[in-house]
């Protein structure tokens, strides 16, 4: 009954069911069509168990709760970051991954904290993230040594071919922009009618000759030390560091360890219903298609029905409904990681990402933490624990506000800088403050 | 999209893509797979819900709080029953000719105070029929029901004659004796008798023949047996002194002039 491929778009097949679009309400660069060989799907965090304190000591770990671990542990950052902007308390770490990216030479740590009040939720300011970068020598040495043979290999083939230009006498100077506009200078027969190396290989060359100087530049000027610097001297342009968190005072949940795994979207079936109790109005299927309307069982007749459109209960839309089938899949999910591709909105809602406060870039979408975590996450007792407020059990109401303690979400999207600045000096570690849109649930 | 499950795992570590076997010391393994059935709340009341904090679908009803995952009434109300009452095909017209889709109407109820409707429209019959039992569980209703006579025994009947409309397909229910069954066409009978009402007379008037609409009529008037406010219902008034009452020692002193 199922096709294997849910997301074909091919409206011919009429075995496609409704539930099978695309889930988002842009077309995500990645996951929706499954059939696309470059697709990255989504990575899914899944909860793996308990993380004991003594352990709680590796930066690389992606972990819920826990206590935050810096890549420099003597340089961490200012402790504003842990607390609420609009109560000043301490917030709790929700989440730390590693989160390197591809082709970057750094070490990239992501850190979210959220208040535990109910009161702060729903106001900016108690949701922050942090992103923390450290350069990695090794794999820094490695990446120049390879773009240093790839510039060598290229500045090569430009060689050759300005020889091979010479050699077929044009007279003017060589020049690469001049390379289709042939007509100009050279005689009727094209240097390049059939080009050896190709004439899009051509630009790829000139852009990445000019580009790269800047990357080999900067990573040039780089020197590298045996011995991280153990001084807190920071370059002027970042701000000094002048309240430096000690993270052995900040509250902290029992951390979890987190699995990643990828998003596999093949157990999207009937999503849990027995249908084999209805086979006779499966079977039927067919029958009802030529079925005449007046010739019905039961000797009642139905008459003048149309399509409608359903009505989703209160506080539903559809993109909340999209949302439930998604992660039915895979229910225990607790993060989705897709840098660069479009969130699952927790309902319908106009996303503003901002701009990035160090370097005023864009901001793309990196990944969004799951309502599970508060299922996990010991948030309510916590936050009853600090209170301590007596339960008051006459108004029921009352009673139904007391289990309302703590934080809530619906899904918290985190933004983080396009181009991953690095503030200050490279060699350094270095902190900047990312975004986080939270939905809340409507109603 | 042939890979399976395992292939793109990265176990513990970081989300890191191009970098392999960096970080995620530790501990165990995952052993994947374990129960999938396990209901994963997503909302606020969930969590409430699995957590055990409510303890009943009335307590639900009280705060007329939204009801989003089916799962919370499937906790709630493990004996519901649901039936298909039609399937039938509708159709539209494109340019590219008929446009078929399969409508299905779904009555669940657990014959004891419980009753739910559900329409989907849907291209597939599996698929509708699946949506109308999750909309049928998300509307879940209580039922009132109460005597005609003397107050003996289990309430059997509505409370009170009430009615309800849908399009213009309208229904009215109407007290009836113990014993008397539900007199009523087929159609609203079986949602009757789902809702646990034992005895009933009804009336209707209006297109029946639309029967999508007069099952609705049926639904929004079992809906408004709560919705209506008999005397044993009526708050206990405090009763204040009247004035003569209370200022008697005053009234009693001759008047002055």
């Amino acid at each position: 009954m199922q096709e294997s491929s849910h997301y074909s778009k091919s409206k011919a097949a009429s075995k496609s069911s409704n539930t099978s679009t695309p889930t988002n309400t842009q077309k995500p660069k990645s996951s929706s069509k499954k059939t696309s060989k470059t697709a990255t799907p989504v990575l899914l965090a899944l909860p793996d168990g308990e993380l004991e304190e003594a352990d709680d000591t590796d930066v690389y770990t992606t972990k819920l709760g826990g206590k935050p671990i810096w890549l420099q542990p003597d340089q961490p950052p200012s402790s504003s970051i842990c607390r609420c902007d609009i109560c000043h308390e301490w917030m709790y770490l929700v989440f730390q991954g590693y989160v390197p990216l591809p082709k970057s030479a750094f070490h990239r740590v992501l850190y979210l904290w959220i208040c535990n009040r109910r009161s702060c939720m729903r106001k900016p300011g108690s949701f922050k993230v942090l992103r923390s970068h450290l350069v990695d020598p090794q794999y820094l040495k490695a990446q120049r040594k390879k773009e240093e043979e790839k510039r060598k290999q290229e500045a090569k083939k430009l060689e050759q071919q300005q020889k091979a230009a010479n050699m077929f006498g044009a007279g003017q100077g060589f020049q690469l922009g001049d390379l289709w506009g042939a007509d100009k200078g050279f005689s009727s027969s094209k240097p390049f009618g059939t080009p050896t190396f190709g004439a899009p290989k051509k630009q790829d060359i000139k852009e990445t000759s000019t580009a790269e100087p800047t990357l080999a530049e900067r990573l040039s000027q780089l020197h590298l030390q045996d011995t991280p610097s153990t001084t807190s001297a920071v370059p002027a342009t970042v701000p000094t560091i002048d309240d430096p968190v000690d993270a052995s005072l900040l509250p902290k949940f029992d951390a979890q360890y987190l699995y990643i795994a990828e998003e596999n979207l093949n157990q999207y079936e009937n999503l849990g219903m027995d249908v084999q109790k209805y086979k006779k109005y499966l079977d039927m299927e067919a029958e009802l298609l030529e079925m005449d309307q007046l010739a019905s069982e039961g000797g009642e007749v139905w008459v003048g029905e149309a399509y409608e459109k359903q009505q989703l209960p209160r506080g539903v839309d559809k993109q909340f409904k999209r949302f439930m089938e998604r992660i039915e899949c895979e229910p225990s999910q607790c993060a989705r990681y897709d840098w660069g591709g479009a969130p699952l909105l927790y309902h319908q809602q106009d996303i503003a990402a901002g701009k990035c406060k160090s370097c005023g870039g864009r901001r793309t979408f990196e990944f969004q933490l799951m309502p599970n975590v508060l299922s996990l996450l010991p948030t309510a007792e916590y936050a009853a624990r600090n209170t301590n407020e007596p339960t008051p059990a006459q108004n029921k109401k009352a009673l139904l506000d007391s289990w309302n303690v703590g934080m809530e979400f619906g899904t918290v999207l985190v933004f983080v800088c396009e181009r991953d600045c690095h503030p200050g000096d490279i060699e350094q570690v270095s902190y900047v403050e990312e975004a986080a849109f939270v939905q809340y649930e409507m109603d | 999209m042939a890979d399976s499950a395992t292939a793109g795992t990265r176990g513990r570590g970081g989300f890191g893509r191009g970098r392999g076997g960096r970080g995620g010391r530790g501990g165990r393994g995952r052993g994947r797979r374990e129960e999938k059935n396990e209901w994963v709340p997503v909302t606020k009341l969930g969590r409430l819900v699995k957590a055990g904090k409510i303890k009943s679908m009335e307590e639900i009803y009280l705060f007329s709080l939204p009801i989003k995952e089916y799962q919370i009434v499937d906790y709630f109300l493990p004996k519901l029953k649901d039936e298909v009452m039609k399937i039938m095909p509708v159709q539209k017209q494109t340019r590219a000719g008929q446009r078929t889709r399969f409508k299905a109407f779904v009555v669940i109820g657990d014959s004891d105070g419980h009753v739910g409707l559900g329409v989907k429209c849907s291209k597939e019959v599996a698929t509708a029929i699946r949506g109308a039992i999750i909309l049928a569980k998300l509307s879940v209703i209580p039922v009132r029901r109460g005597y005609w006579g003397t107050a003996l025994g289990d309430p059997h009947t509505v409370p009170c004659k009430v009615t309800g409309k849908c399009g213009s397909a309208l229904c009215r229910l109407v007290p009836a004796p113990r014993g008397t069954g539900i007199v009523a066409a087929p159609t609203p009978k079986k949602v009757l008798q789902l809702a646990g009402i034992t005895d009933c007379y009804t009336t209707s008037r209006g297109s029946t023949r639309t029967l999508g609409n007069f099952v609705k009529a049926t639904f929004a008037a079992i809906g408004n047996t709560y919705g209506f406010l008999t005397p044993d219902l009526w708050e206990e008034t405090e009763f204040t002194k009247a004035p003569f009452q209370e200022h008697t020692d005053f009234l009693s002193q001759k008047q002055r002039k």
